[in-house]
């Protein structure tokens, strides 16, 4: 099979996107084809192995079989298996191993095997991404070989690391740092030099977290001028690329953003925070993030298309199913009840669901519950003739607040309206607190030291009216407002990482969650600035 | 002067053309747009040169010289920042700079006069004058368009991708071509002539095929209809020019009509060369463009004729699988047809090395593969197979396949909507890729394959069901004859029978009595020869499947032949010996399920067939004995290599008496075998022709278990006497001959001719012994048994019968029967019988009276 090098090479670009993005012109019957087919592959291997078959306590046959027989599955029944990064209990021998985050006090990482197969897939899509975030309409090919990237997600073995450079199977990708050095540097410490690297070298895209992202944005806009310039003297392309940005950015009457140093050509973005920093993102490099939907399970499962709108799911990576919102909700009431799932070309535009995957290429998961809801917004994008469903990440399932039964706000939308809301803010966390009414507790640090918790508060709410029909209709019909907004002392967040760090909590756990903390939690963020 | 002006005037509007091509693609992609500013540039340089030479206006030439010279500069850095980016070589805007660098000092060189210093017409010929500068400055811009060259040639050798070496190889050819035309300008004498623009002509040519046959930059063609209107417009033009310059000179002094005679005679040249010139004009085209069209419509025809005239469905694979490959030049080919379940493509036939058994499981029949081409009707390449997101769906296993196959273009074979099959070529030999037309005829010749291959599917099909038929019709025929002979054998078997126990019950009552030696003698001899009979009588009811005195057991087959195949070990010996006959014996015994049967009558069937088989091989041969399980049946098989049988002598081969040994053979051997294996409620048939041997096959149901009780007949124990006998039987005889027989040995006897009789008199009297006759007319022995035995169960009763003992032993024993004499019997057996059912008796009364 010609790698996108190659056909980059000959010229094939029509076959360069059919192969890559050839997805967005499947219809849903043609996806559904395949989803099939590849189960029905992954059924004769599940039913060869001990673990998958005691998991299942089937032996399933056909689709149908499957879906009806075997259970629905969570991380905790392949432990100890794949805690142990066992081999010989798979279905088949992994290429190399994926760890995530796990859950405080059960488990501390979530090992995942990759098998040669899933691993080849998911360096194709890696590379559909970077086509699709460099694209401005269907068969624009834009990348180039030997693309300076600028990669500023974790490295292997956390799946963004590990499945980057399976992309470069596919195709001649400049890392900045080198991947090799990257690991063995911390996070800060490979951000500096990426952009150090970036400032001699150029760069063309962006693999990164949106948070960090934004985050150097704000780093380049609050400095103001300034720097080592005796260093940069020994940098000639490093200083020229200086005066370029600073020419630019005084034209333009602004501090220098990242965007006036690099013409970036695309930026992938990773993490919940992307749909929400979309705009920020693009205010600082120019260019808006393609959102993507992931997790270390199976890889890439949805992503956006060039219209930058809706995620459209991936058809190779796992097989979905999905659960309507009412039979989770009746499954979470009545523990007993086993919730119905639908397929792909069985959900309905405006609905929510859980979803439920299944590994594919003799990945051990087995209708495992992600964790993760999405509601679908149409079943097709008439403006790019996209046949497939459009969905967008709701929120995970256990990341809802529910005030009074009237509202469930998830992560995303506080965040959205505390982005939207021009409250500058280096972070917050929000807990649901009962006493004679349920309060949504917001507790932010803000930017500004003179920020008073009403001001936050009336800015909040009223963005969050607007986004929020349910909350709105609170406040309409109830006259209810249970926003409550408590500013933490300056310092918050950051002393807290550092206590984290030094407690030697797992990088995923040096942030607090924002949604539902605990006490805690609160208590250690109110009384840094004391210690 | 003309050839001057014509030549960068046609260069001009062939890079027009391409321009236009180029530009249809919008909106383009860098290379392209690269590749679009060079043929403009081009263009103009060709322009200019058209203008110098043309000299419009008159006296202009040294400012059409100034523009002509401007443009090869940008062409050469052009074209090197285009090769560049078309080799997706690193951007190094250095060059880029240096280059442009250069253009510039070229165009202040040029504004100077160091590049052209005169240039004029003189005589009509161009003469031209360069400065120093051209002499610096020409040689650097060389440079560019040699590193272009040179990046080219290097692409073209290190790729192994036939596709990128064609795009890069006509560039490089066309490119080269120009670069050593235009340094034609360095020398003087040839300066003067265009000949920068003749390269430039070449290169447009080049660049042109490229594009026509390798879409180079993604352009679509037009050229070849372009070029058709072209030409056929330049043939009307020339003879128009033709007619008209000839009229001119010929008889416009004379007639001043001249214009009116050229239009007329055009038109009537026109008229008459059009139709042959279109023609001409197409195929010269076809031809130039299509090389190989003339050996596809070749394939096309022989194959269609093929096709149509080949019935035979092995024959036709064959015939395809050498013709295809050999007109597509491919290394190999597989053909893979769908199985009768409609469920797995197997691999059918294989051209060429393949790393895949015969028969073996390719595709499912729902693949993405085959569901794609069912829908489809057109070939699937293995580009279009990585490339295609529904092929990712293809299992690792079909991947495999595809691989092991060498697969690089995949043809179906529909017929009537349906996936019949599929055609798998390898790559090229040459290397090159498989064209659009490759993969048109491929279809074309797919879909007269399909049909040709669903029609001889069919046919064999049908042939072999009649095959079948004519087959079972046959056995129909040869059972029911057999059974017909059957029947009446077994009719004359029992009246034999009953005229043989009145012989032999006679001669052995006679042979007690007399004392005359000579009359013993001949006594003896008749009692021989009734026994002699009697041994006759039972190999006739052998056939007729009548005798079930033997023991039912459940017995392995397969050692039964082992123990057959060692009996004929010394036979076959003797004839290695004596005849000089080798005859190899194969035994291949598979493992099968036991079956009830007589072990002992089993072997003599098997030994009458190897023994058969055997005198079929004089010259020696092989024998060989197959057994398996098909089903619940188990299946021997014994082939010999020897003479076979005409169809003539097969029909009526288990035949009884039938033989074809003369006077040697008594018939019976392979009769004998039909009965026992029918009495084993099984088959057996044999298949032969003259002089390749025969097969038999016997079919005997398998069973779970089960074991048949033996009634085996004692001899005789003890010598009781005075017992009170009943005789019951219809025909006198037998009845006269057993009578006497049983008195002589001092019993009482009584006789009944009749079975109601027999009951009469059995109600006034107890009998320790009734001997009943089977067959009688008024009532059955065994049901004159029950109503004995019902009066009283002290009495034995024996049945007496020459039809043989076909009677269910457990119906009998219910019935009341203890023992059952075949007739003829002797003297003693009746004797040894009538003693054991007395013991059994005075059992029964012991065993009443402790009760």
């Amino acid at each position: 099979m010609a790698t996108a090098s190659e056909l980059l090479k000959a010229g094939k670009t029509r076959e360069l996107w059919e192969q890559y993005c050839g997805f967005t012109d499947l219809s849903t019957e043609e996806f559904m084809e395949i989803q099939k087919s590849l189960l029905l592959e992954q059924l004769e291997l599940l039913n060869n192995c001990e673990m998958t078959k005691r998991i299942m306590g089937a032996h399933p046959t056909t689709i149908e079989e499957f879906r009806e027989q075997v259970p629905l599955t969570t991380y905790q029944a392949y432990i100890p298996n794949l805690q142990e990064r066992r081999e010989d209990v798979l279905p088949l021998k992994p290429l190399l191993w994926v760890r995530t985050s796990g859950r405080s006090g059960e488990y501390p990482f979530k090992w995942v095997p990759v098998s040669e197969r899933f691993y080849d897939e998911m360096g194709k899509y890696c590379i559909a991404c970077l086509i699709l975030a460099t694209c401005s309409r269907k068969y624009d090919i834009s990348i180039e070989d030997n693309f300076k990237c600028f990669y500023a997600m974790a490295p292997p073995p956390f799946p963004t690391g590990a499945y980057a450079m399976a992309a470069r199977r596919e195709f001649a990708l400049d890392f900045m740092p080198p991947p090799d050095e990257a690991e063995l540097l911390n996070f800060n410490e490979r951000i500096r030099i990426g952009i150090s690297q970036s400032l001699d070298r150029g760069m063309d895209l962006i693999f990164g977290l949106a948070g960090i992202l934004v985050a150097i944005g704000d780093r380049f806009s609050e400095r103001s001028g300034g720097g080592n310039i005796s260093s940069l003297l020994r940098r000639p392309r490093a200083l020229l690329r200086l005066t370029k940005g600073l020419i630019r950015s005084k034209l333009a009457r602004r501090t220098m953003l990242p965007k006036d140093l690099w013409k970036i050509k695309g930026v992938v973005g990773a993490g919940m925070d992307a749909a929400i920093f979309r705009d920020r993102i693009r205010h600082y490099w120019g260019r808006r993030p393609l959102d993507g939907y992931a997790c270390a399970e199976f890889g890439l499962m949805a992503v956006q298309t060039w219209d930058y709108s809706d995620m459209v799911f991936v058809p190779t990576t796992a097989f979905f199913e999905f659960i309507p919102e009412e039979e989770r909700q009746k499954s979470k009431e009545d523990k007993s009840h086993h919730p119905r799932t639908v397929l792909l070309d069985e959900v309905e535009a405006g609905k929510k669901y859980e979803i439920v995957a299944t590994s594919y290429y003799g990945g051990p998961f087995v209708r495992y519950r992600i964790g993760d809801m999405i509601q679908v917004n149409a079943l097709r994008n008439p403006v790019l003739n996209i046949e497939l469903p459009q969905i967008a990440v709701h929120s995970r399932c256990d990341d809802i607040i529910d005030i009074a039964g009237f509202t469930r706000l998830t992560e995303k939308v506080i965040w959205q309206a505390v982005e939207s809301s021009g409250v500058g803010y280096r972070d917050w966390v929000v807990q649901k607190e009962i006493s004679d009414n349920p309060i949504l507790h917001l507790y932010l640090e803000a930017k500004d030291p003179d920020m008073t918790a009403e001001e936050a508060r009336l800015m909040i709410h009223q963005k969050l009216r607007e986004l929020d029909k349910d909350y709105n209709d609170l406040q309409d019909m109830l006259s209810y407002n249970p926003l409550k907004v408590t500013i933490l002392p300056q310092g918050a967040f950051q002393r807290y990482m550092a206590q984290q760090q030094a407690a030697g909590a797992d990088i995923a756990h040096l942030k607090p969650p924002h949604l539902n903390v605990s006490d805690e939690v609160i208590g250690a963020l109110m009384n840094v600035h004391e210690s | 002067m003309i050839a001057e002006t014509v030549i960068p005037l046609f260069s001009m509007l062939c890079y027009a053309l391409l321009g236009i091509m180029l530009a249809r693609q919008f909106p383009l992609r860098r290379e392209a747009r690269l590749f679009l500013g060079y043929l403009i540039v081009i263009m103009l340089w060709s322009f200019g040169s058209f203008m110098m030479h043309a000299n419009i206006p008159s006296g202009s030439t040294l400012f059409w010289n100034h523009f002509l010279a401007v443009w090869p500069s940008f062409a050469a850095i052009i074209y090197f920042q285009f090769v560049r980016v078309f080799l997706r070589k690193p951007s190094h805007s250095l060059w880029l700079f240096v280059g442009f660098l250069l253009c510039a000092i070229w165009l202040f060189a040029l504004a100077r006069g160091y590049i052209i210093q005169e240039a004029y017409f003189s005589e009509n010929t161009y003469q031209v004058q360069f400065g120093l500068g051209f002499f610096i400055l020409f040689p650097m811009i060389f440079c560019f368009v040699s590193m272009a060259v040179f990046w080219l040639a290097k692409e073209f050798r290190s790729t192994k991708d036939p596709f990128i070496r064609n795009r890069a190889g006509y560039l490089l050819i066309g490119i080269s071509i120009q670069l050593l035309l235009s340094a034609t300008n360095l020398i003087p004498w040839l300066a003067r002539y265009p000949i920068d623009q003749v390269g430039n002509v070449i290169n447009a040519f080049l660049i042109g095929y490229a594009i026509l046959k390798y879409k180079l930059l993604d352009i679509d063609i037009i050229l070849r209809k372009g070029s058709f209107y072209a030409i056929l417009t330049s043939f009307v033009v020339a003879i128009y020019f033709a007619v008209a310059v000839l009229v001119h000179t010929l008889v416009q002094a004379r007639t001043g009509y001249d214009i009116w005679i050229s239009v007329s005679l055009t038109g009537i040249l026109v008229a008459v060369s059009f139709l042959p010139l279109y023609r001409v004009t197409q195929r010269q085209l076809d031809r130039f463009f299509d090389r190989k069209r003339y050996d596809y419509r070749e394939m096309l025809r022989t194959s269609s004729k093929a096709m149509a005239s080949t019935i035979d469905l092995d024959e036709l694979i064959s015939y395809i699988m050498d013709r295809i490959p050999q007109t597509m030049g491919a290394e190999k080919a597989s053909m893979l047809l769908l199985d009768d379940e409609g469920q797995q493509y197997h691999l059918t036939a294989c051209k060429g090395n393949c790393s895949l058994s015969h028969g073996a499981a390719c595709f499912r029949y729902n693949s993405p593969l085959s569901k794609y081409l069912s829908q489809k009707n057109s070939c699937l390449t293995a580009d279009e197979i990585n490339r295609m997101p529904r092929f990712r769906a293809l299992w690792k296993s079909e991947r495999e396949v595809l691989k092991r196959l060498d697969a690089a273009v995949l043809v179906p074979l529909k017929a009537q909507e349906a996936l019949v099959g599929l055609l798998v070529l390898s790559p090229k030999k040459s290397g090159e890729a498989y064209t659009d037309d490759d993969l048109g005829l491929l279809s074309t010749v797919a879909n007269q394959l399909a049909t040709a291959l669903r029609n001889a599917q069919l046919y064999e099909k049908s042939r072999q069901a009649y095959q079948e038929l004519e087959s079972a019709q046959e056995r129909v025929i040869v059972s029911e004859r057999l059974k017909a002979l059957g029947e009446m054998t077994s009719g004359i078997a029992h009246d034999f029978n009953n005229i043989l126990t009145t012989i032999l019950a006679r001669a052995q009552l006679a042979l007690g009595k007399t004392e005359n030696d000579k009359a013993k003698n001949d006594l003896m001899l008749i009692e021989q020869a009734a026994l002699d009979a009697a041994g006759m009588v039972r190999r006739l009811q052998d056939f007729c499947r009548v005798r079930t005195d033997c023991v039912l057991d459940v017995i392995d087959v397969n050692q039964v032949a082992s123990n057959a195949l060692g009996m004929i070990k010394p036979r076959l010996d003797e004839g290695c010996e004596t005849l000089h006959s080798r005859i190899e014996v194969v035994a291949d015994l598979g493992k099968i399920s036991p079956i009830e049967g007589s072990a002992a009558e089993l072997r003599e069937a098997l030994l009458n067939i190897l023994i058969n088989g055997i005198e079929a091989m004089p010259h020696g041969g092989k024998l060989t004995v197959k057994s398996e399980q098909e089903g619940n049946f188990a299946v021997i098989s014994i082939t010999d290599t020897g003479i076979g049988m005409t169809s003539e002598v097969r029909k009526r081969v288990f035949e009884p008496f039938f033989t074809t040994k003369g006077a040697q053979g008594l018939g019976m051997g392979l009769s004998v075998v039909y009965g026992i294996i029918s009495r084993h409620k099984g088959q057996v048939s044999v298949s032969s022709s003259p002089g390749r041997g025969s097969t038999f096959t016997i079919r005997i149901p398998v069973t779970e278990d089960g074991e048949t009780e033996a009634v085996p007949v004692q001899s005789r124990k003890s010598g009781s006497i005075n017992a009170t006998i009943l005789v019951v039987d219809d025909d006198e005889g037998s009845r006269d001959a057993l009578r006497d027989l049983l008195i002589g040995y001092g019993h009482k006897v009584d006789t009944a001719s009749t079975g109601k009789e027999g009951i009469i008199l059995a109600r006034q009297k107890d009998y320790d012994v009734v001997l009943a006759d089977l067959g009688m007319p008024d009532i059955s022995g065994d049901n004159l048994a029950a109503e004995i035995k019902a009066r009283n169960h002290k009495t034995q009763v024996a049945l007496v019968t020459g039809w043989g003992i076909q009677l269910d032993p457990m119906h009998l024993k219910k019935r009341g029967v203890s023992h059952v004499i075949a007739k003829p019997f002797t003297k003693d057996d009746i004797l040894a019988i009538v003693d054991q059912l007395l013991v059994s008796s005075a059992s029964q009364m012991e065993l009443n009276n402790s009760k």
